[in-house]
């Protein structure tokens, strides 16, 4: 019955009810015309009796020729259903017999009765009715009577009463036919759509698995990351602390060197001024040693190895010079160098400095980004729960719609509106579908 | 090059070039710079060199006369050269070895200081035609001659002393100076 459709079975249902309700009727009136047909016979075959007792009555009582007891009869020749008249006395003698037909011997009721009886025996209805004249029972009148005129109206009406159940058979099942199409229809769609909505739901709720899934991978990717991120952000604390200890280090040592170099100055002007003495004493050396040539030039040839001895003195003189002029350069040299040596510690004291505030950043961005970083494990963490959870309620939701699916298919079954084969089909296709749901997704989706 | 990059040119050398050929004797000059030129006097006319002190400009005085400045007590008269014969200004200081000097010249009881910026020291020169004579020389030059690639001015000291008390109003011991 898989194969039958609920439009079928609706109109089997309602061409059933039909169906026995019209045999019900069928059957009822067919019994109850043969009863009444029976007891009109029976009414009919005891009235005749009484009349034809009570006709009869006189001729018995008188004991007439039989011929003139059957002129009482004439009323009665001739009747369909009268089938033989027997008139018996008190002492079980035939007094009279009359038949329309030839009867085989034994089929007559020949018995004497003070009550009118009736009784069916065989195909005939039998009565007894007694004779009476003057209060005094004087004989008894056996009559019997066909059932065949009742039985051929019996059949007459079965007839007709079969015909007219066919009739309404053939209305029921039109009426059925309309009334299981109009509401079969509402049905189908309801089943085709409640099917839809159900592999809607259930592709949904694979959708949201598969995008809780990659939620999920996604969270644990950034945690990962966030997890490098921290250690990465230990390692720069770790890096911009030696940085800032460096860089302190390398203030101090800068001071140091401009310190030094401070000295070194404070030397080197010490030396400029020695260098000044030395020059102002070569210099009037060398004016004393001119003055000296010149006296001995003023002395003519006499002077002339004095003049020879002061032109040494100078030439020493202005060597002397020469040598302050040239360690004077190298001062100026030494002291270009010591103030661009002063300027590179204080543009070193600087960048330190300027390193030390950014190592100091570093570590102050770095302690910051830190604890974001954790903030953000935990978020993730919040979120891989709601996430967990929201995946929790999705597998629900995917075997909430699998159960509807498998109510819808059941709705469909119910419904039958499609071949086994289809629905066969359509049900492998659902299977495998929740199949791919609940395992997450892996199965491609159908077209 | 200046002559004090030439070595063996100081004092009164026998070798040196200003030495004229065939014996004859030469005058023994000094070589002072001023500026650019170089210039030459009689040595016997030098009476000392010594440091450029601190020289105190003398109101309404000319403008060749750059001051006075004591000299062991002595006040000297400050002649500037560059304005005497009409030269370019001093060189920066430190492109002299030495430092200032004032070279003290006598004619008889005048004397005067002139600044030099380098004094070269002493050299035997001997009188030669020398070099043509400029048009815009002035009358106490001498002479002009070659030394060592430079043009040297060779000074007549007293008529240099006449010109200088000349053009400041004074008298000098030679009278025999040119207007």
């Amino acid at each position: 019955m898989r194969a039958l459709g609920l439009r079928t079975k609706l109109i089997v249902t309602f061409t059933g009810l039909f169906l026995a309700f019209t045999a019900t009727f069928a059957w009822y009136l067919i019994h109850r015309q043969g009863t009444i047909a029976s007891q009109a016979l029976e009414t009919r075959a005891k009235g005749l009796s009484g009349i034809l007792a009570k006709l009869i009555a006189p001729a018995v009582d008188l004991d007439l020729d039989k011929s003139q007891a059957e002129n009482s009869l004439a009323a009665i020749r001739g009747h369909k259903d009268l089938i033989y008249v027997v008139v018996l006395k008190p002492d079980g003698t035939v007094y009279l017999r009359h038949s329309e037909v030839r009867l085989p011997p034994g089929i007559e009721m020949l018995q004497n009765s003070d009550t009118t009886r009736v009784e069916q025996r065989g195909e005939l209805l039998h009565v007894l009715e007694p004779i009476r004249s003057n209060g005094k029972d004087i004989g008894t009148l056996a009559a019997g009577f066909s059932r065949q005129s009742i039985d051929s109206e019996i059949r007459t009406s079965t007839r007709t009463v079969l015909l007219f159940s066919m009739v309404i058979l053939v209305i029921g099942f039109l009426v059925a036919w309309v009334v299981s199409g109009t509401i079969a229809r509402p049905m189908l769609d309801m089943a085709d759509q409640l099917t839809r909505l159900s592999q809607e739901l259930a592709d949904l709720a694979r959708s949201q698995e598969n995008a809780s899934g990659q939620q999920v991978f996604a969270i644990e990717e950034t945690r990962g990351t966030m997890e490098v991120m921290l250690a990465s952000a230990q390692q720069i604390a770790e890096s911009s602390s030696v940085v800032l200890g460096n860089a302190e280090r390398t203030v101090t040592g800068n001071r140091d060197v401009a310190h030094r170099v401070q000295e070194l100055n404070s030397h080197a002007e010490r030396v400029a001024e020695i260098l000044a003495a030395i020059m102002q004493v070569a210099d009037r050396t060398d004016l004393l040693a001119l003055n000296a040539a010149l006296e001995g030039t003023k002395a003519g040839e006499a002077g002339r190895g004095f003049t020879l001895v002061a032109a040494e003195m100078r030439r020493l003189a202005e060597s002397v010079m020469e040598s302050v002029a040239g360690i004077r350069r190298l001062m100026n040299d030494m002291r270009s160098a010591s103030h661009s040596a002063v300027q590179a510690g204080q543009e070193g004291i600087a960048l330190s400095e300027e390193t030390t505030r950014s190592a100091r950043d570093i570590a102050l961005v770095t302690q910051q980004q830190r604890k974001a970083t954790e903030q953000v494990g935990r978020s993730m963490d919040n979120m891989a729960a709601t996430v967990s959870q929201a995946t929790t309620s999705t597998r629900q939701t995917a075997a909430t719609a699998q159960d509807l699916v498998s109510a819808a298919l059941r709705l469909d079954r119910l419904v039958g509106s499609v071949s086994v084969l289809a629905q066969t089909q359509r049900e492998q296709g659902l299977s495998r579908r929740l199949t791919a749901s609940g395992d997450g997704g892996q199965e491609p989706r159908r077209g | 090059m200046t002559a004090a990059d030439a070595p063996g040119v100081r004092g009164v050398d026998p070798a040196v070039q200003a030495r004229p050929r065939g014996g004859v004797e030469g005058t023994v000059l000094m070589l002072v710079r001023l500026g650019r030129r170089w210039f030459a006097m009689d040595a016997r006319a030098i009476e000392e060199v010594a440091l450029k002190g601190q020289v105190t400009r003398v109101p309404m005085s000319a403008s060749h006369i750059l001051g006075v400045t004591t000299l062991r007590g002595r006040l000297v008269t400050v002649v500037a050269l560059e304005q005497m014969i009409g030269g370019s200004g001093m060189l920066p200081l430190e492109h002299s070895a030495t430092l200032p000097r004032l070279v003290v010249v006598r004619d008889g009881e005048y004397q005067m200081a002139v600044v030099a910026e380098e004094i070269h020291g002493m050299i035997e020169h001997a009188p030669t035609a020398g070099l043509e004579r400029s048009a815009d020389v002035p009358a106490f030059v001498r002479e002009e001659f070659e030394w060592q690639g430079n043009r040297v001015l060779l000074f007549d000291v007293p008529m240099l002393l006449a010109t200088a008390a000349r053009l400041a109003g004074m008298t000098s011991p030679s009278q025999d100076v040119a207007p």
